[in-house]
């Protein structure tokens, strides 16, 4: 290159500018004709320009964004160009994958216009067969609304092309729009692209890439889908096989990727779920979901995988400008975006509320699970909302039942509206006032529990209704305890709401259910239905129901009791339960329902005297039980109790097993138990309570198989993570399932380390930890969650001793023997407790120790002994204790021993540092 | 370019240890998937990097930019070095060391492309320092001409126009120099 000064240079960067935008012809002339003073610049442009023509560099590496500047390719040059048995005849467009040319047979075997679609990239041989594999799959789908492929092939430059039917149409987006279409007839279209996409997913079909330019509206308003499976016959296959070209993610969409596909994950039909629910977004609102104009990569990157869009409805009233792949600038704004659809901003934003947001929201979620299963069920979803029936989506909140159930019985409305005014206002009042009118009283009281009954009955088993059932706890409690007192010598109404406490219990705390997490509070509404109940029993001693719920009602009292530790209590609450039950039995009439409730209550009494001291009792009475539970279990399907208890027991068994050493039966039995949830599972898909009962059945099982199978450990640790999320995801309030979360990361985290996958393992502690913590925070007096972040902090202290990571190790270390001793200085501490402070503290003293190996100065070197000696010596302190109370367990000797051969170690190179001196 | 000297948050040393993290973690992740390497994303490698290194500090717009103008310089590096480990290994060879040994296995890039590339723009920044950091963030990172024009604070028109004397000025300097 000649040397031109900088003026000179920055004349060419500008000449060569305005050249560029001149068609080709001219340019040369332009260039001569503005340069004719400045010869050496007149040259430099010219031989840029000549460059330009030539120039090919680009990113090797990435993805574009759609044509971005680059280099304009000459589609028009094609114009007449021979494929095949296909003659090109106008260019369609340009897109990242390639040009799109309108096309006839030149053969003139038919007429019929087609879409020739010429890739920009080349295939590599190999790649070849399995294109046209795919190719092969592709050209089966024949649907009325899928483009069909009709052949492919390859140029003399080696560029595949696809031939596809020509759909004649605009653009979904904007026929819509031209068209003024409705939200209604909207909805309409998007059926039909539903059906479509339906009938792909059917043929094991996915679109991959779909987006408003690839559908069309034809004139006469039907649909037509565009490349379809297009995308995967270009990228290859992501889990495994080869690529198809060497693009990797080029020609990607970003604006319409889907989390999973920007994370690199397995791409499934929930891929396309997520891109029906970002076109139905569009298609409603006007607006994408995210406006990505003045975003890096990375925040878009952030956007699509970790932030939730507002709702469309929240969309309407804002105006966003949009920068186009031309970087010309242009605004979406209330009054166009509503009147597109023949309406105005506040009835657009009205019609959208509610139904539309949670249809369109749910097919965003960004786990693929949590979106629609398909787009039948999605499509299901918008025919409901069509039709004015409860959508599945939308999570079910008292006043959304209540407005969905209102809007199609409009005529019990004034009777529901009556009750909503006596709950509003107090029950008390109203009371008063039904003394007086008494068939007032009756009505008011049956409407009140239908609400609270029936209400809570549909939703219990509903998932994300953790929130609304403590409304109707809190509203409901202070009602009853005016009805309580009412109630008196009323037999009828005793029962009512000796029940209605007893449910409320059941919300508040009941182990056994999704629960609200409150013990306590749950423990107080049994007690009052307990006294409520043997109040009934004296005014009627020959009432079977009353005397069945006595029983019921001692032994949830029981259970509830020994969940709180109180083993006595709960024994003596069993016995009497046992006892009310058992008068009931006639011999002549068999009952199972009484023979399931007796069952129940004898393995519930095994497993707590399990916990107590009567293991071979225990034992005893869960093997007499075992097959009268399975018999139950097996003769009535239909009773979900039933199944449930039947792993209840598998459970308790296992229990039993293990404290008896017997591992292998322990083992065998819980996945007998497994077995049972999973077959039970299949016939409730997503039912809660299986749910719940699986995840609790895989920690143990996990748990269980740590040592003798790791690898297997593993696999059901990731399968109960899953559900556990799935769980959590679906009811962020259920404590429970938070909880369990918590703890099957930080099994599974400790496994992976295991099993020699150490960073996956941090990871999933970290995650672990961050949701202790939040537990811990929100309830710092419980001791099964202190206890259980203290199990994280000695899981993260193990992997990173492991590591050789000693400072982090020695921060876990600290933190967990600090939480241990917190719960110890609360008391009753047991000795298991005290054996784990006694090791934690031991711990601590190991880390030291090794870290005085690592000491660059001898002061250092010193202080960590110091400090190692220190902490040996306080761990051991404990189990001196312990041995001189003669609790000392055979268990711990290993690490009693360990930590005083250490001990004595330290010591003895501590004193050699003092003779140095 | 503004903000080039007034908040010094990363040292390019640091962001260069991140982006071979970075490039391990992709480079094991894909062996592990058993995807062919060509999947490599060099501008999803600067981005992680980033994310990792700010997760330190908050999140700001501003110090994002500034870590890509010192990222596409690191960026650049590491595959000039990579292509260079490549050519040694090619001629039966081992490149000095680098950490990329740690890495293993890795695609086949084009390797002399990004050596020609790299010698080329050498001389381009000798005189023009703008459309080199333009094609740099461009060619090594992948950015899109809006994200180009963002990190380096100038209009998406200049950025396209400096793209295209870019690389008309490499193409003909590369033809030249071979």
């Amino acid at each position: 290159m000649p040397d031109l000064r900088s003026d000179q240079w920055e004349r060419v960067k500008a000449t060569l500018d305005a050249a560029l935008a001149l068609p080709v012809d001219d340019r040369a002339a332009y260039v001569d004709d503005t340069c004719a003073d400045d010869v050496l610049v007149r040259d430099e442009v010219r031989s840029l320009l000549d460059a330009h023509n030539r120039a090919s560099l680009d990113c090797p590496f990435t993805r574009s964004l759609g044509d971005d500047g680059g280099s304009p390719s000459p589609v028009d040059a094609q114009r007449g160009r021979r494929l095949g048995p296909y003659r090109l005849l106008e260019p369609l467009g340009e897109g990242g994958m390639g040009t799109v040319h309108l096309a006839e047979r030149a053969d003139g075997l038919y007429r019929r216009k087609v879409a020739v679609k010429i890739m920009r990239h080349g295939l590599r041989a190999e790649d070849e067969r399995r294109f046209e594999a795919e190719r092969r799959i592709l050209a089966r789908l024949d649907h009325p609304r899928i483009a069909r492929m009709i052949d492919a092939g390859t140029t003399p430059e080696h560029q595949p092309y696809l031939v596809m039917d020509y759909a004649a149409g605009r653009p979904l987006l904007e026929a819509c729009d031209e068209r003024r279409l409705s939200v209604r007839e909207r909805l309409e279209v998007f059926l039909a692209i539903c059906d479509a996409v339906q009938y792909a997913h059917r043929h094991l079909v996915v679109h991959r890439d779909l987006k408003p330019s690839n559908i069309v509206l034809s004139d006469d308003g039907d649909v037509c889908l565009l490349d379809f499976g297009i995308a995967k016959l270009l990228e290859g296959d992501p889990d495994g096989a080869q690529p198809l070209t060497r693009t990797g993610m080029r020609t990607l969409t970003l604006e319409y990727a889907s989390p999973e596909q920007l994370l690199g994950e397995p791409i499934t039909a929930g891929a396309d779920i997520y891109a029906l629910g970002l076109l139905l977004y569009e298609l409603l609102c006007g607006h994408r979901p995210f406006g990505f104009t003045s975003l890096s990569l990375g925040e878009v990157e952030d956007r699509i995988c970790r932030r939730d869009p507002p709702p469309p409805s929240r969309r309407v009233g804002e105006v966003e400008t949009v920068e186009h792949a031309d970087v010309s600038l242009s605004a979406i704004q209330p009054r166009g975006v509503s009147a597109a659809r023949s309406t105005t901003p506040a009835r657009l934003t009205q019609a959208l509320k509610g139904d539309l947001d949670v249809i369109v929201m749910k097919a965003l979620r960004k786990e693929p699970e949590q979106r629609y299963h398909s787009a039948d069920q999605l499509a299901e979803d918008v025919q409901h909302h069509l039709r004015g029936v409860p959508v599945h989506a939308r999570p079910a909140t008292l006043s959304y039942l209540l407005s969905r159930y209102v809007r199609r019985h409009r005529v019990i409305l004034a009777s529901a509206l009556l009750v909503t005014a006596a709950l509003a206002g107090g029950l008390a009042a109203t009371l008063h006032q039904a003394r007086e009118a008494r068939s007032r009283f009756e009505q008011v009281r049956s409407l009140s529990n239908t609400l609270l009954f029936d209400l809570h009955d549909e939703i219990r088993d509903m998932r994300g209704t953790v929130r609304m059932r403590q409304l109707l706890v809190s509203h409901a409690i202070e009602q009853l305890d005016d009805l309580r007192r009412d109630a008196a010598d009323d037999p009828s109404l005793l029962a009512e709401v000796a029940e209605a406490y007893q449910r409320i219990g059941e919300i508040q705390g009941d182990p056994s259910y999704t629960n609200l997490g409150d013990l306590n509070g749950a423990r107080h509404q049994y007690e009052h239905a307990l006294k409520l109940w043997e109040r009934l029993v004296r005014l009627r001693p020959d009432d079977p129901d009353a005397r069945r719920a006595l029983g019921l009602i001692l032994g949830r009292l029981a259970l509830l009791s020994s969940w709180g530790s109180d083993l006595e209590g709960a024994m003596a609450h069993s016995a009497r339960g046992l006892e009310v039950l058992e008068s009931l039995v006639d011999p002549l009439r068999p009952d199972p329902d009484l023979t399931y409730h007796m069952a129940k209550l004898w393995s519930e009494r095994a497993w707590i005297l399990i916990w107590s001291d009567g293991i071979e009792e225990g034992n005893d009475i869960l093997a007499r039980q075992e097959p009268v539970l399975r018999g139950l279990a097996r003769d009535h399907p239909e009773q979900l109790d039933f199944q449930l208890t039947y792993w209840d027991h598998c459970n308790y068994a296992a229990d039993g097993y293990r404290y008896l050493g017997k591992l292998d039966e322990a083992r065998t039995v819980l996945m007998a138990g497994r077995t049972h949830l999973n077959t039970l599972l299949m016939r409730l898909p997503d039912h809660p309570r299986v749910l719940t009962s699986l995840r609790a059945c895989l920690i143990d099982v996990g748990e269980m198989f740590e040592t003798p199978d790791p690898a297997f450990a593993r696999g059901i640790y990731r399968e109960g993570t899953e559900i556990a999320r799935r769980l959590v995801a679906a009811d962020p309030e259920d404590q429970l399932a938070v909880r369990d979360l918590g703890r099957i990361l930080g099994a599974l985290g400790q496994i992976e380390h295991r099993l020699g996958d150490g960073e996956r393992a941090l990871s999933l502690l970290a995650e672990a930890l961050d949701i202790k913590e939040r537990q811990q925070v929100a309830d710092p007096k419980n001791r099964s969650l202190q206890q259980d972040l203290s199990v994280v902090h000695w899981r993260l202290r193990q992997v990173h001793v492991e590591r050789g990571e000693f400072d982090t190790a020695l921060k876990h270390g600290l933190s967990c023997a600090e939480l241990i001793e917190a719960m110890a200085a609360t008391g009753d501490a047991g000795e298991i407790e005290l054996a784990h402070l006694a090791q934690a503290r031991g711990h601590v003293g190991q880390i030291h120790r090794a870290m005085a190996d690592r000491a660059e100065t001898d002061g250092e070197r010193r202080r960590h002994l110091e400090q190692a000696l220190d902490w040996y010596e306080r761990g051991l302190a404990i189990f001196d204790d312990q041995k001189a109370r003669g609790v000392f367990l055979g268990d711990w000797e290993v690490f009693d021993g360990a930590f005083r051969r250490e001990k004595d170690e330290v010591s003895a190179r501590l004193a050699g540092h003092a003779m140095r001196r | 370019m503004t903000g080039r000297d007034s908040e010094e948050r990363y040292d390019s040393g640091e962001v260069l240890a991140a982006l071979y993290a970075e490039l391990r973690r992709q480079a094991r992740i894909l062996r592990a998937r058993h995807v062919p390497f060509e999947t490599l994303n060099s501008t999803a490698i600067v981005h992680e990097a980033y994310l990792k290194l700010s997760s330190r500090e908050n999140l700001n717009l501003q110090s994002q930019e500034h870590f890509f103008r010192i990222a596409a310089r690191a960026m650049r590096d590491v595959l000039v070095d990579y292509a260079r480990y490549k050519q040694a290994e090619k001629r039966g060879g081992r490149a000095a060391d680098t950490p990329l040994a740690e890495i293993g296995e890795l695609p086949d890039i084009k390797d002399g492309e990004i050596l020609a590339v790299h010698d080329a723009l050498a001389r381009l920044e000798a005189f023009d320092e703008r459309i080199a950091r333009v094609v740099e963030l461009r060619y090594f990172v992948g950015l899109t001409i809006p994200e180009t024009a963002r990190v380096l604070g100038i209009s998406p028109a200049t950025v396209r126009r400096d793209w295209a004397t870019g690389r008309a000025w490499l193409q003909r300097d590369m033809e030249n120099g071979r």
